[in-house]
């Protein structure tokens, strides 16, 4: 086997600890990674992920919680190492297509979906004459096969609403962009007070809370894909869903009276009919499109 | 359960979903290695996102579930149920003995014509199959002929799981680019065949692209070439990378975990299940035909199963102590390993000598 192909970057900043003990745990020279490429790596992950006040121990916590080998072969991979694509494609090429599978339910589609994934691996992809991976993407969070899940989750989730978007007739979309549909002539004013006090009991809710009313009222998800994605049991689930909506119910009321209402007319407002509210639907359904980084860094506990 | 209020529905669509987390996040959200801190961030950007919550569901799906696939009813053609196959076949076989042993009957011209007798039954292209053999050894000692006919049977076995000859997928998918290319889908396998690692049937359909592409002997820059030159069928491109891996075995496939496991599925690659080998060994690489099985690893561990990885006994190759990471036996005799240094050891006797290249 030919030696490996060494990936040049820059020295990792005097701030970074000592990642040696780390490239030896990731068997990163396997997959054609020099030491320094491999400290460069975690460096730019780190950055991404760490407040840039992190001290070199806190880092390398951070770093040691990585997977390291699989960031390894997947970089090795990006980069082109012949190794650590035969590594890789004898790990996962049979789980990638059946985590297609499982995310279309049908044959062809996570085919074509799970091919599709493989050209943008390989850096099918050329600008300027270089090949891009998207295996330069994987930061070691997370297990590669759930990286490889999630990003062939989000392309069949964007395929599929894009083609949502291509059949709706009162919308227009442009590329990224969608603008809403022109609001309906509202049937009888709304009482700000209701939207207010909604809006009030929700942001008071943890985010978690949140997460189970719109996966369980909007999206439709029964408590076992819920408890699944929170990886508890659907019982606490259905707990869970029973206490909210009566805590958010009082919270309503509670918030309606103190605004001035009486208990009578708040239980008729929340009884109201939202179809006669002027909700402008296009607006609400306005999603922004995928930005930049999204993780917000939390400042130094 | 207790309804929320429309009111709160529509407030809960309102808010704004704001960056989306990238596959890195949602993955180690669904894999519950974010810190609380982290955390939150996710479920606060999903309880917001419909987008992102559909992504996190799909995560959440466990990805043996079963295909939502119509099966054909079996019921309505009784003629094609496998009980009636295999009674076929088995009557079939019975009356070759049968034939082959009143002896005079061997020699009867219509002696190959009485298998494709029944051959009108279900699995033609078994029975037909079958049926040619005796044609080749009219002449032979009835021993041979028995041998013959019992050769019939195997074609049996192999049926179910047409999988294609030299270069199917080893545990560390084997073959250097430019030596193995994904094999066409051949009509009839032959007898031995190298039914190497993990596979998908899907990959069946890629194969006559695959075939289209350049020589093996110059894939490495005709793929280099080929991604540079023009925009091509990239899953082509890496058929040819992926040394043929991805044959299909139906019933048996193997795979190496990222943990050092040797894993194993009997279903087509629905499930998998770890094969307990040796402790303390990492195992790299794997590499089986039929029920033959070979599966390596750090410092030099190589072991060897002849029952479908039922059981295991360890293969001392002398001077072998470095990482083994990969593994090639295009058949049950010949096959050769290879180290982390890119030592090289051959064997052709089924490992019981070793010759360092």
């Amino acid at each position: 086997m030919s030696g490996p192909a060494p990936i040049h970057g820059r020295a990792p900043a005097a701030s970074e600890p000592d990642v040696s003990a780390l490239y030896r745990a990731g068997s990163a020279a396997e997959y054609g990674l020099l030491q320094q490429d491999f400290a460069r790596i975690l460096a730019e992950i780190g950055a991404k992920y760490l407040p840039s006040a992190a001290s070199p121990r806190e880092r390398l916590e951070f770093y040691r919680g990585l997977r390291l080998e699989e960031l390894a072969l997947a970089r090795g991979c990006a980069a082109g190492n012949e190794y650590a694509w035969e590594v890789f494609l004898t790990r996962y090429r049979e789980k990638l297509y059946d985590a297609a599978r499982a995310i279309t339910r049908e044959d062809t589609t996570s085919r074509e979906l799970a091919d599709s994934l493989y050209a943008d691996l390989y850096g099918a992809d050329l600008r300027d004459g270089v090949r891009r991976s998207k295996l330069n993407y994987y930061t070691g969070r997370g297990s590669l096969e759930g990286w490889l899940r999630a990003t062939m989750a989000q392309e069949y989730v964007n395929r599929y609403r894009r083609q949502q978007r291509l059949v709706s007739l009162e919308e227009k979309t442009g590329d990224g962009v969608q603008f809403a549909a022109p609001a309906a002539e509202p049937a009888q004013a709304a009482d700000p007070r209701l939207v207010e006090t909604t809006d009030a009991a929700l942001a008071a809710l943890p985010a978690e809370e949140r997460f189970i009313l719109a996966s369980y009222y909007l999206d439709g998800c029964t408590l076992a894909e819920i408890a699944r994605t929170l990886g508890v049991h659907e019982s606490t689930i259905s707990r869970k869903l029973e206490k909210i909506a009566r805590a958010l119910r009082l919270r309503i009321m509670d918030g309606l009276v103190q605004r001035g209402m009486s208990r009578r007319q708040a239980e008729e407002a929340l009884e109201t009919d939202v179809r006669d509210l002027p909700v402008d639907v296009g607006a609400r359904l306005a999603q922004k499109t995928a930005g930049t980084t999204f993780l917000k860094k939390e400042p130094d506990s | 359960m207790t309804e929320v209020p429309r009111i709160v529905r529509e407030r809960l669509q309102a808010q704004a979903a704001g960056e989306h987390p990238d596959a890195n996040l949602l993955s180690a959200f669904a894999e519950h290695r974010l810190a609380d801190a982290e955390r939150v961030q996710v479920l606060e950007h999903l309880s917001r996102c419909a987008q992102c919550r559909e992504v996190a569901s799909l995560l959440a799906r466990p990805a043996e579930e079963p295909q939502t696939v119509i099966r054909p009813q079996r019921v309505e053609r009784w003629w094609k149920s496998p009980v009636v196959h295999w009674s076929a076949l088995l009557t079939a076989a019975v009356v070759v003995l049968i034939a082959v042993i009143l002896g005079p009957h061997r020699r009867r011209p219509g002696y190959s014509a009485s298998a494709p007798a029944t051959a009108s039954r279900p699995e033609p292209a078994v029975v037909s199959q079958a049926a040619q053999e005796p044609t080749s050894a009219p002449s032979q000692q009835p021993p041979a002929a028995k041998t013959e006919v019992r050769k019939k049977a195997e074609p049996k076995t192999v049926q179910p799981a047409p999988a294609p000859t030299a270069g199917m997928l080893g545990g560390v998918v084997a073959a250097r680019p430019p030596r193995v290319q994904a094999p066409p889908a051949p009509p009839t396998p032959p007898p031995q065949e190298s039914a190497r690692t993990a596979g998908t049937m899907q990959d069946r359909a890629a194969m006559p692209a695959a075939k289209a592409a350049p020589a093996p002997s110059a894939a490495n820059e005709a793929l280099d070439v080929t991604a540079a030159g023009a925009p091509q069928r990239e899953n082509a491109l890496l058929m040819q990378r992926a040394p043929s891996a991805m044959r299909v075995s139906r019933s048996m496939r193997w795979s190496v975990s990222d943990s050092g496991s040797v894993q194993r599925s009997s279903d087509s690659g629905r499930t998998w299940k770890d094969v307990a080998i040796a402790e303390g060994v990492s195992f790299r690489a794997v590499s089986a035909v039929g029920e033959q099985v070979w599966a390596g690893g750090s410092g030099g561990a190589l072991y060897h199963s002849a029952d479908g990885g039922e059981h295991w006994s360890p293969v001392p190759i002398p001077g072998l102590s470095r990482d083994v990471i990969r593994i090639e036996f295009p058949d049950p005799a010949h096959g050769a390993v290879t180290i982390s240094t890119g030592e090289t050891w051959r064997t052709s006797d089924g490992g019981r000598s070793w010759q360092r290249e």
